[in-house]
């Protein structure tokens, strides 16, 4: 008797509880608009433009009902950020949801005004998932690519994320990997840039990386050809295709490479003078011949190699002198020096940046070609014309 | 001053005063105030037979016996037919004379005894004894003949097998020890008689192994049984809620069983086994929580793959407590933890549903449990209808119209199998129930609620206790030694003891070195 009520008595202060407090985070599937992509601009008079675009449950569902657009974007615009989303939100009928947003898009002139503004509120808030993909578009604005439709994805903002995932990277770890980047004191941050074509098929394309300061400034960019050399530096990069061009030939040697490899060595005399020795290896497999070259002999491989080498260590150099004209460490040297040397780099990282600006960098390459294939010479070729 | 707030109470000390039968009520000479006192004791019991012998016009001796549970064959052969002739003999006036008889074994009859109390007297009668009184006589003959119409031993229903005995108890106790009996011949297997039930009088059978149960148990177990006083017992499951440890939690603390071969497994365990006549289902002490895992069949199977069907099961058992409440908590208060896809999806289905998912939720689990129990109760013929509305109207119908979205009949229907695949009935049944309040929980407080639910519920479970045993032991309290038979079945070769928790002495099952691919290795 006494157990039932004490039993009683739980079950009202629990019932209580539930009912005085009015603590309800309830909220129903379809009283939510979920957001799958937000954009950023900044318009011409200052005040940002907040874009984000909602899938549309009803049109995703039965496929007999579906006939509209899966999606649709709204945008909102203020004098900061929060401003801007109060503004959009006035605009949406549903409570929305960013927990499942897994893109930002940032124009660029934002981007070259600075990030620090905008970035905080990814890192603060708990809903919104760290695993995002933020991307700078370039030459158009955030709000106007959010606005396309991607035929072969339900939701036009999974388009942006498989983009860049086909790419070879893992873009869950691009705004982490730009926060870690950013407060570091050795690196600077980098993203991955998206362009549109609104005039032919093929609407969105990969374009390249984006360099910013120590600022979060836009000071660069590179193409994607650049920003793979980048993370082969950087010790990132999986595989990537070289293309050897031979110049007593007409024509070109295509070489898979992977199982790639990075070392930084660095020295920094009592002066600071740094000097940078990059290492970087491969193992090469030739997927393609358009030469008259016979690629069973030892002396056409040997020659394909240093050409191969000297080519490749050419275009990473270039590309280390282009980065290092801006100051902008993404090469990880600096993490590299810090490692090395503890103790000068206490005074280092004082001026990095210019540290890093007159560092001397010196490339060695070291492609071992493991494979030619089944053929020696191109099957293409007449005999008379293969050279042995 | 604590002493005020004490709720105390008074021990009610009752009686049940159903017996008419002065209890030093004797036996009289007189043939004829004998037959009159009886009969006064059994007024209206259409079912009492007397059938007098007379020798020229003088009954000379009375038989008293209740139609239809005594041989009738028998008593005719054994004992009318011996004394009708021996009614012829003079001597039949002597006193003793049928103690002689007896003496001279001229009554063919399996069990007698000679008593002179009118409440034995009548006990016997009621027990299928035949009741011989004789003129002169203060002592009456109880002969036992006792034969009744049975049900013939089938499969039992709530524990199929796929291979192994199909044999299952019935509602005869005699048969039912027979059935343990001949699987184990061994004078070590006791039954210990006592009859609970002040009217009813049910037989009830304490079995044990000697030398492997421990004294403190069986000890527990007669003690508790011997302390029922109740008008009757018509299940064993008025004693299981009579013996039980926490009668108020919903878990059950007392194993049920109908087969022979389950409950001779659980005495080489250490346990103890309650027979109760007039019920297939045996009861089994002390029970912990694993046994809602293991079939009878996991010892007849391959190792292997009973190891994997137990860890099937135990998904299962969270999958039939937890899955709604996930269900609710991630749809409404957490939607990040749901997959994009799938929360697309879930959307989707959603978006034309007029109610909140707990309350749909919990709609859906209500028709489920509904359907369920009308198919358990409905005649067999009948229970295809309840199928056929339940799964196309119920189903397909509330979805196209809107009222339930596709996601929740999918998590119920998936929960319900999930139930059902839990070898224990009633253990099964307890999660069923718990499943209400952790949906309410998860309705009103997401995934933290879920969270408090199941520790809640954990605590409860630390703290249950069958007849000294802990509920979930082996695992809490950890003896690690004994883990060969929980989670996974080991073979038979590496699991040579009893279990340490319930066994003390002859903790040796199966001496070691008999693993057959060693043994095969030392023959070469």
């Amino acid at each position: 008797m006494s157990q039932i009520k004490l039993g009683w008595r739980w079950m009202t202060l629990i019932i209580l509880v539930l009912l005085i407090t009015g603590c309800w985070d309830r909220r129903e599937l379809n009283n939510q608009a979920l957001i799958f992509a937000w954009g950023m601009d900044l318009k011409d008079d200052g005040s940002y433009l907040a874009s984000a675009q909602f899938p549309i449950p009803r049109e995703l569902g039965d496929s007999e009902t579906a006939a509209g657009k899966s999606s649709f974007t709204i945008t909102g615009s203020g004098n900061s950020v929060y401003e801007a989303a109060k503004d959009l939100q006035t605009k949406v009928s549903r409570a929305w949801f960013a927990g499942h947003r897994r893109v930002i898009l940032i124009g660029d002139k934002l981007a070259k005004k600075g990030l620090s503004n905008i970035i905080d509120e990814y890192s603060r808030n708990p809903i919104v998932r760290l695993r995002t993909d933020i991307l700078i578009v370039k030459g158009s604005t955030a709000a106007e690519l959010l606005s396309l439709s991607y035929p072969l994805e339900q939701v036009p903002a999974n388009a942006f994320f498989r983009i860049h995932e086909a790419a070879g990277t893992t873009p869950d770890l691009t705004l982490l990997k730009f926060l870690m980047a950013n407060a570091s004191e050795e690196s600077c941050p980098v993203l991955p840039v998206i362009t549109a074509q609104f005039d032919s098929n093929s609407k969105l394309k990969l374009w390249g990386t984006a360099v910013f300061n120590k600022e979060t400034k836009l000071v660069n960019y590179l193409t994607l050809k650049k920003g793979m050399i980048v993370q082969w530096v950087k010790g990132e990069l999986d595989g990537a295709i070289r293309t050897v061009k031979i110049p007593s030939e007409e024509g070109n040697i295509v070489v898979e490479i992977n199982h790639l490899s990075t070392k930084i060595q660095t020295s920094a005399d009592e002066n600071d003078n740094i000097r940078i020795r990059v290492v970087l290896g491969a193992k090469g497999v030739l997927r393609e011949n358009n030469t008259h070259l016979d690629l069973f002999q030892t002396k056409n491989i040997t020659m394909v190699k240093e050409y191969m080498n000297n080519q490749t260590s050419t275009e990473v150099k270039r590309v280390i002198k282009e980065i290092q004209a801006h100051g902008t460490d993404i090469l990880g040297f600096g993490v590299a020096v810090h490692r090395q040397h503890p103790q000068q780099w206490k005074e280092l990282k004082k001026e990095w940046p210019q540290h890093f600006q007159q560092a001397k960098v010196e490339v060695v390459v070291k492609i071992n070609l493991e494979e030619s294939g089944m053929t020696g010479p191109s099957i293409g070729q007449k005999k008379s014309e293969i050279r042995s | 001053m604590a002493n005020k707030f004490k709720w105390t109470r008074t021990q009610e000390k009752e009686n049940i005063h159903m017996n008419d039968v002065l209890p030093e009520q004797k036996l009289t000479p007189s043939l004829c105030q004998n037959e009159t006192y009886l009969k006064e004791i059994f007024r209206n019991c259409s079912d009492v037979v007397y059938r007098p012998l007379y020798v020229e016009g003088r009954m000379y001796a009375l038989v008293i016996y209740v139609n239809g549970l005594i041989d009738t064959k028998g008593l005719e052969e054994m004992l009318l037919k011996p004394l009708l002739t021996a009614g012829h003999n003079p001597e039949v006036d002597k006193p003793s004379y049928f103690k002689e008889l007896i003496a001279q074994q001229a009554l063919a009859i399996k069990q007698t005894a000679l008593v002179s109390d009118v409440s034995l007297v009548v006990q016997g009668i009621l027990n299928g004894q035949i009741a011989l009184l004789t003129e002169g006589e203060t002592e009456a003959l109880l002969g036992n003949m006792s034969d009744y119409e049975k049900r013939s031993i089938g499969e039992p229903g709530t524990e199929s097998v796929v291979r192994g005995p199909r044999e299952g108890f019935t509602e005869s106790i005699f048969t039912n020890k027979a059935l343990i009996r001949r699987r184990m011949r061994s004078s070590k297997l006791k039954f210990e008689m006592t009859t609970v039930g002040e009217m009813s009088q049910t037989q009830i059978s304490i079995a044990y192994i000697e030398g492997i149960v421990k004294p403190g148990i069986l000890q527990e177990v007669r003690k508790r049984i011997h302390r029922i006083n109740t008008d009757a017992i018509l299940d064993s499951g008025y004693i299981e809620e009579f013996i039980e440890d926490t009668p108020h939690s919903p878990f059950p603390l007392v194993q049920n069983t109908e087969r022979p071969d389950v409950v001779l497994a659980s005495l080489l365990e250490g346990r103890v086994a309650i027979l109760v006549d007039g019920t297939p289902f045996v009861l089994i002490v002390p029970m912990t929580i694993w046994t809602a895992i293991h079939a009878a069949e996991d010892y007849y199977e391959h190792f292997i793959y009973t190891s994997g069907i137990r860890l099937l099961r135990f998904l299962l058992l969270s999958v039939s407590f937890l899955l709604p409440s996930l269900y609710v908590a991630t749809s409404t208060f957490h939607p990040q933890l749901i997959p994009e896809a799938l929360l697309l999806t879930i959307a989707a289905a959603r978006e034309n549903v007029p109610f909140p998912t707990v309350v749909e939720t919990l709609l859906m689990e209500v028709i489920f449990e509904a359907l369920r129990e009308a198919g358990i109760r409905l005649p067999k013929p009948v229970g295809s209808a309840v199928s056929m509305v339940g799964g196309l109207v119920l189903g397909e119908s509330a979805v196209r119209a809107g009222i339930v979205s596709a996601p929740t009949v999918i998590v119920v229907a998936f929960t319900g199998i999930a139930s059902f695949s839990l070898p224990r009935y009633n253990l099964g049944l307890a999660f069923r129930l718990l499943r209400f309040p952790l949906l309410l929980l998860a309705g009103s407080l997401g995934i933290y609620g879920v969270g408090f639910g199941v520790i809640a519920l954990i605590i409860h479970l630390v703290n249950l206790s069958s007849f000294g045993i802990p509920y979930l032991a082996p695992v809490a309290p950890n003896l690690s030694s004994n883990m060969k038979d929980i989670f996974i079945r080991m073979p038979r070769w590496t699991m040579n003891k009893r279990p340490g928790f319930l066994v003390d002495e002859n903790i040796i099952r199966t001496p070691a070195g008999q693993d057959p691919a060693k043994n095969k290795k030392s023959q070469k």
